[in-house]
């Protein structure tokens, strides 16, 4: 269990990247969900021991990670993707990989070679783990840094925005991957792509300006929308101002726009069911209105 | 056990890099090229005058049948005269000391200063300190493994310079260079140029941890690499001689092949190497001198520990 308490932090004097947030996170796999800049990270760090809070109590398993004592047993079973991710560009992904090994604490060669041997597998990497980084996509430097968070067996894996620059497939792979993974221990992942939470998690929390606005699964945030989301079909003009456009399609004599919010004039507006995405665009939506 | 583990994996990784990328090898054979240039150059000028009086000799028999009247066979000079170039060069290191310790101080700490901020730089940092290691086992990796990979780039301007040694000086003479050069090299390359090598890199990697940036390391590098130019001149040399304890100690007790020959053809002991004036520094003056060294490098990795720790949270 990962209880977070009143937790703030500011950078300076001025920033202040979380505001009082509470949360629990039990076992399985827990999305954290919110645009750039919400805190996501910053509250990632911490849960990982990377970062002092500059208040509140974050307790991971029982471990206390502002003591260092705490933030030691905290790594010990820490598996983590941090969301702007580097490597050793002449370094192989093999040799990366049993550098984070050892890292980890996998001293038993044997075991070493069976865990590289499975993970770069799970990566599909074994092709290509002698090769320098330095010759690795995008994609694949990606994959790198997943592997390395699987090492060492972690009973907790933070992935922040793990699917940002995979194309459809390895995302949805990944995303399988971690749903797997969340059989065995907590998952928690980070991310602005709704869509990745909505296909794998059933918690998740919204969170913006360091605060979290919303708090439950999937289903209950799809609820909130529901009888805000419109598919409004209309020509020559456009949405009134106050909605949120999700999607637009040009059909033969207008447009169509799906949007999120309350119009004024519901005469060509047909109510639809909402998907997880609109659900957060609403709630995003009215935390704007009520500031 | 794991601990040890950690500081191999991060020295491994450190080590590999190093060679991969060049910074401190390109650095590690420039100190070592000044060096030896150093220490051969004046015996280098004298080579043609000692080739010429060699040929000289082989051609004049009466000069060859005077001297073998006096007991001087061909072996005998071949031998002198090996024995001098041995101790020539030998003693070149008390000039030429100097020039070790300033490109040591001045290129190797900007140059490994860079080793911190490169994990950084290359996004490597915050997934590292998310790793159960402990900020002093990741320092203790870094400065085994630059120091490695200086050791073992050390080894080559070393072979150089004996090869410079053989070539240039000893085959105009059919011999090969005499054990007791060979082992003064080695004892001051061990006990010497690699303690000034490593504070130079210890000192670089230390400096350079307060800084995120690669480039931003380097001159933090230099000016720590030219204050220690003075701590080592202040506090470990031996007074009125240009020299540490150690360098000092290995040359003060040096015997040279040629001393050898004139102590056995005469039957008296030869003078010592830096006058009869000079200082006696025994083997308790050289491990104070070590200590010195430990305890200050300790208190500065010490240091950065704890900078590491306040700023990064490691």
């Amino acid at each position: 269990m990962i209880t977070v308490s009143r937790l703030t932090k500011t950078y300076g004097k001025k920033v202040q990247a979380l505001r009082g947030v509470d949360l629990e996170i039990g076992s399985g796999m827990f999305g954290l969900v919110g645009p750039n800049g919400a805190g996501k990270t910053t509250l990632m760090r911490i849960l990982a021991g990377l970062l002092r809070p500059t208040s509140g109590k974050v307790s991971v398993f029982g471990n206390d990670v502002t003591t260092g004592r705490g933030k030691k047993a905290v790594k010990e079973v820490l598996g983590y993707l941090p969301q702007e991710l580097g490597l050793y560009p002449d370094l192989s992904a093999l040799e990366f990989l049993e550098y984070i090994a050892l890292l980890k604490g996998v001293t038993d060669k044997v075991d070493r070679k069976k865990q590289l041997e499975e993970i770069l597998e799970l990566a599909g990497l074994t092709q290509d783990a002698r090769r320098r980084l330095r010759t690795y996509s995008g994609g694949m430097k990606r994959r790198v840094g997943i592997a390395q968070a699987l090492l060492g067996k972690p009973q907790l894996l933070i992935v922040d925005e793990p699917t940002s620059g995979l194309d459809p497939e390895e995302r949805v792979r990944l995303r399988n991957l971690l749903a797997e993974m969340s059989a065995h221990c907590t998952v928690i992942l980070s991310t602005h792509i709704v869509e990745d939470v909505s296909q794998s998690c059933n918690d998740l929390a919204v969170i913006n300006l360091g605060r979290v606005l919303f708090r439950g699964n999937p289903g209950d945030l799809i609820a909130q929308a529901r009888g805000h989301v419109w598919n409004l079909a209309i020509s020559g003009e456009r949405p009134e101002a106050s909605l949120t456009v999700v999607s637009t399609m040009q059909l033969e004599n207008s447009v169509q726009y799906r949007v999120v919010g309350n119009p004024i004039r519901t005469s060509k507006a047909v109510s639809v069911e909402p998907s997880l995405e609109d659900g957060y665009i609403w709630l995003m939506q009215k935390s704007r209105i009520q500031g | 056990m794991k601990t040890l583990w950690q500081i191999f994996a991060v020295a491994r990784t450190e080590f590999r890099f190093g060679l991969r990328r060049g910074g401190p090898v390109v650095t590690t054979i420039l100190i070592g090229l000044v060096f030896g240039a150093a220490i051969l150059l004046n015996p280098l000028a004298n080579l043609s005058m000692a080739k010429d009086d060699l040929n000289q000799f082989l051609q004049n028999t009466t000069v060859i049948e005077k001297w073998t009247a006096k007991g001087y066979t061909m072996d005998i000079f071949r031998q002198q005269a090996v024995g001098m170039m041995a101790e020539t060069t030998v003693f070149m290191v008390y000039p030429a000391w100097f020039t070790l310790l300033l490109t040591s101080f001045l290129l190797l700490p900007a140059a490994t200063a860079a080793s911190l901020p490169a994990d950084r730089s290359f996004g490597v940092a915050e997934l590292l300190h998310s790793t159960p290691i402990s900020g002093g086992s990741y320092l203790a990796g870094k400065i085994l493994g630059v120091g490695l990979t200086v050791a073992l780039i050390g080894l080559l301007p070393l072979g150089l310079f004996f090869g410079v040694l053989e070539w240039a000086f000893l085959d105009a003479f059919q011999v090969w260079v005499p054990m007791d050069v060979v082992v003064f090299f080695l004892k001051f390359t061990i006990l010497d140029a690699l303690p000034i090598l490593g504070w130079g890199l210890t000192i670089g990697i230390l400096a350079g941890g307060v800084f995120r940036s690669r480039l931003a390391a380097v001159f933090p590098g230099l000016v720590a690499g030219f204050l220690s130019i003075f701590f080592w001149l202040a506090a470990l040399s031996v007074p009125s001689m240009q020299l540490d304890a150690a360098a000092y100690y290995l040359l003060q007790n040096y015997h040279s092949a040629a001393l050898n020959l004139i102590d056995k053809a005469t039957g008296s002991t030869p003078p010592p190497l830096f006058g009869a004036e000079a200082p006696i520094i025994g083997i308790g003056r050289v491990i104070v001198m070590y200590l010195i060294i430990a305890v200050t490098l300790f208190i500065l990795a010490g240091l950065t520990r704890l900078w590491l720790k306040w700023k990064e949270n490691f």
